[in-house]
């Protein structure tokens, strides 16, 4: 297959408003002919402290695999590689200096100061944005940087063309996609860090522009979940050094109550709770079982509102770490007002996430990574009496919608997505399909899922991190082993002896109509030897 | 003419195949006479019925062969008739039907192709059970309805992912189901002539699995042992109270292998759980576990050979040692004591694939089995190895499959009948009554 050549296109069919900047954007692949890879969740982030030891905020300690990987990858195919980085790349938020601290909680940095993060970061990243830069100006590859909600900044005209500068390529091999996303020219590919998903705490208002004036000053927003969570991590990452290497990245909130004993959690029950219960990863319920060819069952709402704000508490599995705490604020009415907010897709999307939870633990999914598949089921929130039986157990239908929602908002382009892969909770699919594509009489689970009923597209993928990650399970399997509290656990781990596995997604060359996209992971086997592989497949080390 | 059909009582014939791995369910042939080696044309056919697609085994008993069996009147749809056939043992011709709508939605649709359990004959009854829990007690003269249960909309149960698959179980009076109903209602016994509950037990907070219950003698009590995916229980048959549990997990729920005793052994093995032996005792019911293996799931599967991990697979125990086939279809001896591997050969399925799966009867020293590639084999074992004497092709494979393997797109997992020296075996087209008898 030949190389084509660089198309540049325009991209007000899309109706995005693009920042009066001079880089080129972000959709210029061409379709089809190139290979397209995506990394999410790098984190490069402050490198090394005085003493030349790690930083603890320092969680991209990586630098000889990135080079090994991108040579690799450079060497593998005929093909030229559009390479995405998908958001995060750079750790703008978890930074000392500059400050960036504002009386008004919601005022980030602003851009001198943002710039100054970043200059300290490429500092201390030489070798991988010199790794980077060769990758770039190899073959014809290019490379393409999606702003995240931890390098939001890079949205500042002068902070993005430094990181785009940074890469030492040609103008046409580097760019940054200040449209907050990147699609390519035939529309069908769409890329994005995947924190303006759902109704997460991380996201922005007025996304691909998440700023504040005041003062006449630019601000970079802080978002909800930056307040609340990255707040906690911020002052107890010293200690636990991979409270932020966990996926999905909420998890390392309970371990981190759970490590300090925190007695309550004060006035920020609510915020802790709302955030907890809706940012748990659909990613850890298996789905291949449900090829969409059941119904959803329609939950009672009257009777769910009848328990008030008990039923949020109840909606925590009786072993989440957050119980005591939630259980605890609950009798102290603290959760009084939390109950009365919730719309009533909100209290669906409980009631599908509790039975979901509930047929896990049922039947003892080990592949689970974010629960204990030996723990106590959760109760079904009350079916209507009609939706009762198992042709009713179609439980993602709240995922889906939400997804169906944010594509709705996307849409605009010649045609539909086919293939949408976005990153931000660390926890990357592995088979997690909810149909069975079917190629040579061959039926076979695909990576991502269909949010479209009875439809192969478009397929969603979360890629994860390109990082070293652990889930809740293996985490506590080697608590249980080592038969340590969970502050022992996280005192005496940290980022190296975590698995070797590094998540991308690749999505091969391809006519009218792209493959399903492909989970990947550059792992270190028993041997030493650094593969692409289908899964991780490795543990912690001692 | 009904009431005087179910009045009269017709013991069964000591060489019938009344319920799933024939009576007492311990795969046990005790005819003789039967052929020492296939002929090289196959086995002669008495007869070939079609039928329509399902996994139950047949059920043989007092002239009558019973099987289960679905259609999907519109293939876009979800919705199912299911049914139960009588038809002649000596012809094959049908003699009555009985069948019922239900829908499998909400099962895993691959596999959603009809009935899994074996009909239970007892006397004038016939006890079928549908994939989406549908428990007929049918008169076996006519077919004629009993009574019946739904057990999603009688007992509140969950069908798993691969539908209801517990073969009803006679025991005195009783009929005892894996129903998986709620409240604590994953094992329950019904009076077996007029449908009226007698006991309930068991939590129903986890699935019920796909094991079939089955009755033992130790420690100077009867035990019905029900094997769920998250214990082992051992329940008084009488009254369903608990004599002992011992934990295992198996992932998925996947159990759907008969547990096996011999003696004071008692053995259980599935793929993502692993194996247990356990060893009862002698003078109470009471269990202990004398070894465990690892399952596919386990952090540690791939470094211990020293177990049995079957999927479908019901192993067997042959003085002291064990023999069965693993979830990638190879054969292995394991030594009761420890379960440390002896030997494994691929020789019996022919290939490593997923989910492979072979059926064993035992017959004198020797055992017939089936392999769900359409094979019938004899062969005997030892600690020394794998002695195939004869194989002939039974039936052609239909069930679904959704890897790749040598032998062909699909498979056959549906456990065959021994009666009277022949073999009752199905697939999703046919059944089919072929002679064992050595001479004609």
């Amino acid at each position: 297959m030949g190389r084509k050549s660089f198309v540049v296109r325009g991209f007000i069919a899309l109706g995005i408003l693009l920042p009066p900047v001079p880089a080129t954007h972000a959709q210029t692949s061409t379709a089809g002919g190139r290979r397209i890879v995506v990394l999410s969740d790098l984190h490069m982030g402050v490198g090394r402290d005085s003493s030349g030891a790690w930083h603890p905020y320092e969680d991209f300690r990586w630098a000889t695999e990135l080079e090994l990987f991108l040579r690799a990858l450079d060497a593998d195919g005929e093909v030229g590689t559009d390479l995405i980085l998908n958001g995060d790349t750079f750790e703008l938020l978890q930074a000392n200096t500059p400050g960036c601290s504002y009386e008004d909680a919601i005022l980030g940095c602003t851009a001198p100061e943002a710039l100054a993060r970043l200059e300290r970061v490429l500092g201390a990243h030489t070798r991988e944005m010199t790794a980077f830069g060769a990758f770039a100006r190899a073959g014809d590859n290019r490379v393409v940087v999606v702003p995240g909600d931890h390098d939001a900044a890079l949205l500042f005209p002068s902070v993005g063309m430094r990181a785009v500068a940074a890469f030492d390529a040609p103008a046409d091999r580097v760019v940054l996609a200040y449209e907050g996303f990147w699609r390519s020219v035939d529309g069908l590919i769409h890329v994005e860090h995947g924190h303006q998903i759902e109704t997460r705490a991380d996201r922005f208002e007025g996304w691909p522009r998440p700023f504040i004036t005041r003062s006449g000053r630019q601000h970079l927003a802080r978002s909800q979940g930056q307040r609340t969570v990255q707040a906690l991590f911020d002052a107890h990452e010293a200690r636990y050094p991979i409270v932020d290497n966990l996926a999905d990245d909420t998890a390392g909130v309970r371990y981190v109550l759970a490590a300090i004993g925190a007695g309550d959690a004060g006035a920020a029950a609510p915020a802790l709770l709302r955030e907890l219960l809706f940012r748990m990863s659909w990613q850890q319920f298996r789905m291949d079982l449900d090829r969409g060819d059941v119904a959803p069952p329609a939950w009672n709402l009257a009777a769910v509102r009848t328990e008030g704000p008990a039923f949020l508490v109840a909606s925590l599995p009786d072993d989440d770490r957050f119980k005591p705490l939630a259980t605890r604020a609950l009798e102290a009415g603290g959760l009084d007002r939390l109950a009365d907010t919730l719309s009533d897709d909100e209290l669906r999307a409980l009631c599908d996430q509790r039975a979901a939870v509930r047929r896990a633990r049922r039947r003892f999914e080990r592949i689970l990574s974010q629960l204990d598949p030996l723990g106590p089921p959760l109760v079904e929130c009350p079916r209507t009496p009609e939706t009762t039986g198992p042709r009713f157990e179609y439980f993602w239908q709240s995922r889906d919608r939400l997804f169906l929602q944010h594509f709705e908002a996307l849409e605009g382009g010649d045609q539909p997505i086919a293939v949408f892969v976005h990153g931000h909770t660390h926890l990357a699919d592995y088979r997690q399909g909810n149909f069975t594509r079917v190629e040579a009489g061959l039926p076979y689970v695909v990576d991502g899922f269909s949010p479209v009923r009875d439809a192969v597209t478009p397929i969603v993928i979360n890629g994860g991190a390109w990082q070293r990650t652990v889930t809740p399970v293996m985490l506590d399997r080697v608590k249980a082993e080592r038969q340590i509290s969970d502050a022992e656990l996280l005192e005496t781990l940290h980022p190296e002896q975590l698995p070797p596995c590094y998540s991308f997604v690749q999505i091969d060359a391809y006519g009218d109509r792209p493959g399903p996209p492909t989970l990947r992971y550059w792992r270190q086997g028993e041997d030493g030897a650094w593969t692409a592989a289908g899964r991780c497949g490795r543990a912690i080390s001692r | 003419m009904l009431l005087s059909v179910g009045l009269v009582v017709c013991p069964l014939a000591a060489n019938d195949w009344p319920e799933w791995r024939g009576a007492g369910r311990r795969g046990i042939l005790t005819e003789s006479g039967l052929v020492d080696t296939f002929p090289a044309g196959g086995l002669p056919v008495a007869w070939r019925a079609p039928i329509h697609s399902g996994y139950s085994g047949p059920a043989v008993a007092d002239g009558r062969v019973f099987i289960t069996d679905a259609r999907r009147p519109d293939l876009r749809s979800t919705a199912v008739v299911e049914r139960a056939l009588a038809l002649d043992e000596q012809t094959g011709a049908v003699l009555w039907t009985q069948e019922w709508e239900t829908d499998y939605a909400g099962l895993q649709l691959v596999y959603a192709i009809g009935p899994r359990a074996t009909p239970t004959v007892d006397d004038d009854r016939v006890y079928v059970l549908g994939a989406m829990g549908h428990l007929l007690a049918l008169d076996v003269a006519d077919g004629s309805i009993l009574w019946q249960k739904d057990y999603a909309k009688d007992f509140n149960t969950a069908v798993p992912s691969w539908g209801m698959t517990g073969a009803p179980l006679v025991d005195g009076d009783r009929l005892i189901c894996l129903v998986g109903g709620e409240p604590d209602a994953k094992m329950m016994a019904f009076d077996k002539h007029t449908g009226k509950e007698i006991w309930r037990a068991l939590s129903s907070d986890w699935e019920p699995g796909y094991s079939q219950p089955i009755i033992i003698e130790a420690g100077g009590a009867r035990q019905l042992i029900a094997w769920h995916p998250r214990d082992i229980s051992s329940l008084d048959p009488e009254t369903g109270e608990i004599y002992w549990e011992i934990r295992h997990i198996v992932d998925m729920g996947i159990n759907p292998a008969t547990a096996v005793q011999s003696g004071r052994y008692l053995f259980f093995t599935s793929q993502y759980g692993g194996a247990r032996m356990l060893v009862l005792d002698e003078t109470a019911p009471e269990a202990t576990v004398l070894w465990e293996g690892v399952g596919e799931s386990d952090p540690e599967y791939g470094r211990d050979f020293n177990t049995l991990n079957s999927v479908i697979s019901t192993p067997l125990i042959q003085g002291d040692y064990l023999y069965g086939v693993d979830g990638h279809g190879v054969l292995r001896c394991l030594e009761i004591a420890t379960g440390r591997r002896v030997w494994e050969t691929e020789a019996l399925i022919g290939e490593r694939t997923n989910w492979a799966t072979a059926f064993f009867v035992r017959n004198g020293d020797r055992y017939f089995i089936n392999t769900d590639t359409g094979d019938l084999v004899i062969a005997t074992f030892s600690p020394e190895g794998y002695n195939e004497v004869s194989r002939t092709h039974l039936i052609d494979p239909t069930h679904p499959y959704v890897r790749r393997r040598i032998s062909g797109p699909a498979v056959n997992w549906s456990h065959p009948a021994y009666a009277n020296k022949h073999i009752v075996v199905r697939n999703d087209e046919e059944i089919v009554r072929l002679s064992l008898a050595k001479e004609h």
